[in-house]
């Protein structure tokens, strides 16, 4: 019951905070909420979501995911290599590339649940492996995407970016599966509760499994649509998406040490993280200003959150005792 | 199924080497002194020769090691090249030379993308006998003094020329902005200076934002240009030191809705074949490029050697620009090539066919 | 290639601290390039003893800043130490880039030399980074410090019950991170020679990689520094070999993932091994 509250409460949270910044952007600088400049910054935030609602999978599992880069190049690189010279194997190539993103996923899985390796590490370890991959296999140089999709992701529907559209769609799809389905249902208690989940008979080694597959497919997914979006993609172009992906996250509110998540919350902190950048451009900031803006926000949204809950959190965990978030891999 | 075994293969060696040996001894110098012709500046001793990158993952990279290559094959006395990438970390840069040095490489060509963060080991190189030479970006310190020799491009001509192309467009009068790469890279900042300095007899043009951040991606100039399309709502023109990441720039005008305006740049494939997409709708937009420095690997390549066979070099050290493609001029059209990869930069110094060859599908 | 080994052994040694007290900095890569950047706007030519004081002390007092305010928000905001750092990390990033917008600020070559005074064919710096991990692995096996920082690593709560002084640990924990990162950094500085913003920033997941391969858990609690200091000169070592066996890029990336996830798997291996034999 008070788990239940708690995540209501921490979910609700980044509604309000993009609810601010959108204010914020209106007083500060209201071309950043012109029409162009709303339908400039969808497309990336509709990806970012579906990068980080992978990584929301494996934070639910108390991990982090390091591979984030490898991943979401694996996609791109797929989906753009397979087609070329050869258009009617546009459907093909976004299969094997989800498919190649699952694989890999399954592979930090073992890593973690078959291995005992710490979650960070494995992925440390697969990322360097899919970079290897992704240059042995791109000979160095990127190609461009089939022109159908390409023009596909620039296209809209009612007005709105084809991609977020699309993105909608894939992060129901994941919603949907984790909320309704019994298998869902379940991957989410032994994240929430991996002690009590065993002890109800639950093989948890799967469900990590399966949750960081899962999470390879987002990333792949993601992949997918952000090469369609650029068109020539760069071959390592996932290197970018692993600290926001990271971010959206812990500001969404799902905590890295495992337990309840939101697909949905990251989602829109995946909004709020690019509205913030497209913000901080457009008063044009320098970089360097736009690191520390960005870092201090985080900072600011993870200090009140934690400093609100902190008192129910500590209650939390004398209950519980520490060790159990030790004993799943959190820091 | 070759590259598999290759790989299997490779994978042997490595194991023999990391468990064998702490520091493997050069391989052992099997050349012969061939009498076939050499090309003139490759002298007559026996030479080993290296390529060390900083980064080697996109087609521009490919094709000048291609250029490299091509032009290290006229030399009868070059017995091996190596190949180090840096994979974007400096201290790899800097170990990768110095593991060259080791194994008694007489000559070495290098991108410095770590910059003057590089100087000291490029320094020791040359301080222990070997040729190197940097080229494209410069690490700082002084030919003859850090290093054998350097070739860079004229970034200030770049700038100027960039600058001027861009005022006769607009006649005078305009908001203009700049597309750099990294942040803080000394090539950028020379470009942008030069182009500042060139429009401070045009009072009534601004170039503003200062460098934009791209990280050479188009992706990243896309956010950078709807974030500037936000503060500055009538910007005129775009230079670019880069024009792969340039596309970027263009699509973020184009989805907001936006006439696309003159961009001057270096040349890539990709924005010859856009300008003809997009200039019948966009009446205003017009493409100056210059070429893409690929062939300065020849032009590094050939002052290595010479240093290492002790001739005499005089090439020039610092290129001028030449211009590729001005839209506004007949003789000098946009080039678009759809048989070759869109990020393949036409200026490159090798035939058609080189390239497609280069970039075939396997 | 010892001089290049030198600054990553200074800040895995860091990152094994904090490790042990199971935790995770992050930010050790851009403190090294920070204090690079520092003491770039001090030790240019021609440098004096006043210049020397200020600009390194002034490095150290930030890298300690640095520190302490890891400490702050993981203890006093209960933010995963992942988070914090994070927060940090890009933090130091952005103000590293603000001091020096390009690259500036050639060191002294004097100071530079100093810094890669040899002995033989053996930098001082290196000797004394490896008198440092072995200093620590004594002071961890043998004193107070070693055993509360294994105890809070271990479990918080019993270290607590057993009357360690948690806070104090934490502290000064990720402020020895730091001083280690310093380090490291002034190390790095005397190999690049000039005040880089961009600088070190690879050492973070280097840092981690590195006592990973040595055998620590990231779980706390256990690890040893000699085998931080075998591991930083693993990875050196598979940096070199890349170059003199001519492997192309895609190996130079698969070499290191392969020995990522062998030794992982190994020392998960040999712990869950040791596990059952306690059993039986």
């Amino acid at each position: 019951m008070i788990a239940q509250r708690l995540s209501l409460g921490s979910f609700g949270a980044i509604w309000v905070a993009t609810a601010l910044l959108f204010a914020l952007c209106l007083v500060i600088a209201p071309s950043s909420l012109s029409n162009s400049s709303l339908m400039a910054m969808l497309p990336y935030a509709a990806i970012l979501a579906v990068i980080a609602a992978g990584q929301t999978l494996v934070a639910q599992q108390a991990g982090i995911d390091l591979s984030v880069p490898g991943m979401v190049s694996l996609g791109a690189i797929f989906v753009t290599k397979i087609p070329d010279q050869a258009p009617h194997l546009m459907l093909p190539a976004i299969l094997v590339s989800i498919v190649a993103g699952v694989a890999a996923g399954a592979g930090n899985g073992l890593c973690v649940a078959v291995g005992r390796i710490t979650p960070i590490v494995a992925t440390l370890g697969t990322n360097a492996l899919l970079m290897g991959f992704i240059q042995w296999y791109s000979r160095g140089f990127p190609t461009p995407i089939v022109p159908l999709l390409g023009d596909w992701a620039v296209s809209q529907v009612f007005g709105i970016p084809a991609i977020a559209v699309a993105a909608v769609g894939i992060l129901s799809t994941v919603q949907l599966i984790i909320r309704a389905t019994i298998a869902g249902r379940r991957f989410e208690a032994v994240g929430a509760n991996p002690l009590a989940a065993t002890a109800a008979g639950l093989h948890t080694d799967r469900y990590v499994v399966a949750g960081y597959a899962a999470a390879g497919g987002c990333y792949a997914a993601g992949g997918v649509l952000l090469a369609a979006f650029l068109k020539t993609p760069d071959i390592f172009v996932g290197e970018s998406y692993l600290l926001p992906s990271v971010a959206a996250v812990v500001l969404g509110g799902t905590a890295l040490t495992g337990g309840l998540g939101s697909i949905v919350a990251t989602a829109v902190a995946a909004v709020f993280l690019s509205q913030l950048g497209q913000l901080v451009l457009s008063v044009g900031a320098p970089t360097p200003v736009q690191w520390i803006i960005q870092a201090l926000t985080i900072a600011m949204g993870m200090a009140w959150r934690q400093s609100s809950l902190r008192v129910l959190v500590a209650r939390m965990r004398s209950a519980l005792g520490y060790k159990i978030a030790r004993a799943t891999g959190g820091y | 199924m070759k590259s598999k075994h290759h790989n299997v293969r490779t994978f042997v060696q490595i194991v023999a080497a990391v468990t064998a040996t702490f520091a493997l001894m050069s391989a052992g110098n099997h050349a012969t002194a061939e009498s076939a012709a050499s090309a003139s500046f490759c002298g007559t001793k026996p030479i080993k020769i290296a390529l060390a990158t900083g980064f080697n993952g996109n087609s521009w990279r490919q094709i000048t090691r291609a250029e490299l290559e091509d032009e290290a094959s006229k030399c009868k006395n070059i017995t091996e090249i190596l190949y180090t990438d840096g994979q974007l970390n400096p201290q790899k840069a800097i170990s990768d030379i110095q593991g060259l040095v080791a194994q008694g490489t007489d000559a070495i060509v290098v991108f410095p993308d770590a910059g003057p963060a590089l100087l000291p080991a490029i320094r020791a190189a040359h301080k222990s006998g070997v040729s190197i030479v940097p080229y494209i970006s410069s690490p700082g310190g002084e030919p003859g003094k850090d290093y054998s020799a350097s070739v860079v491009p004229d970034n200030a001509a770049i700038g100027a020329l960039f600058a001027n192309w861009m005022a006769e467009r607009l006649h005078g009068k305009g908001v203009v902005v700049f597309f750099g790469g990294t942040p803080g890279n000394p090539t950028d900042q020379a470009i942008y200076e030069a182009a500042k300095k060139a429009l401070v007899s045009k009072p009534d043009i601004k170039l503003v934002g200062g460098v934009q951040v791209t990280n050479y991606t188009a992706a990243d100039a896309q956010k950078a240009m709807t974030g500037l399309l936000a503060q500055y709502p009538d910007i005129g023109g775009i230079i670019s030191s880069y024009g792969g990441s340039s596309v970027g720039a263009l699509r973020a005008i184009v989805s907001a809705g936006k006439p696309l305006v003159p961009l001057a740049t270096t040349d890539i494939n990709e924005l010859g074949c856009a300008y003809y997409d997009y200039k019948p709708s966009n009446p205003a937009f017009e493409l100056m490029t210059v070429g893409s420095y690929t062939w300065q690997s020849r032009a590094a390549l050939r002052k290595a050697v010479a240093g290492a066979e002790g001739l005499k070099n005089d090439e020039p050290s610092v290129q001028s620009p030449t211009v590729l493609e001005d839209s506004t001029r007949q003789d000098l059209r946009p080039r678009c090539d759809k048989g070759l990869p869109l990020d393949v930069p036409q200026s490159a110094n090798l035939s058609v066919e080189q390239l497609k060859a280069l970039f075939a599908k396997k | 290639m010892l001089t290049l080994l030198t600054p990553l052994i200074f800040i895995a040694l860091g990152q094994m601290i904090v490790l042990l007290s199971a935790g995770i900095d992050l930010s050790v890569g851009p403190v090294a390039g920070l204090t690079a950047v520092v003491c770039s706007f001090f030790l240019v030519e021609p440098v004096g003893a006043g210049d020397i004081v200020s600009g390194v002390g002034l490095a150290l007092l930030a890298s300690l800043a640095v520190g302490i305010l890891n400490w702050c928000l993981i203890r006093k905001t209960l933010v995963t130490p992942v988070i914090a750092t994070l927060v940090t990390f890009m933090c130091i990033r952005g103000s590293s880039l603000w001091l020096r917008s390009i690259p500036g600020g050639l060191t002294d070559g004097r100071v530079c030399d100093w810094l890669a005074a040899r002995v033989g064919p053996v930098p001082i710096g290196f000797i004394v980074a490896a008198l440092a991990a072995l200093a620590l692995e004594v002071l961890l096996r043998r004193t107070r410090w070693g055993l509360c920082l294994r105890a809070v690593g271990s479990s918080e709560i019993n270290a607590r019950k057993a009357g360690v002084s948690i806070e104090l640990t934490y502290l000064g924990a990720y402020s020895s991170c730091a001083l280690l990162s310093f380090a490291g950094g002034l190390m790095l500085m005397a190999q690049i020679g000039i005040g880089d913003p961009g600088a070190g920033v690879n050492y973070t997941l280097t840092s981690i990689t590195a006592v990973v391969l040595g055998g620590a858990s990231l779980f706390g609690g256990r690890g040893s520094f000699i085998g931080a200091f075998m591991g930083a000169m693993l990875i050196q070592q598979v940096m070199n070999v890349t170059t003199f066996i001519r492997l192309n890029s895609a190996w130079q990336f698969w070499l290191i993932g392969i020995l990522i996830i062998a030794a992982a798997l190994l020392y998960s291996g040999l712990r869950a091994g040791r596990r059952q034999g306690t059993v039986a």
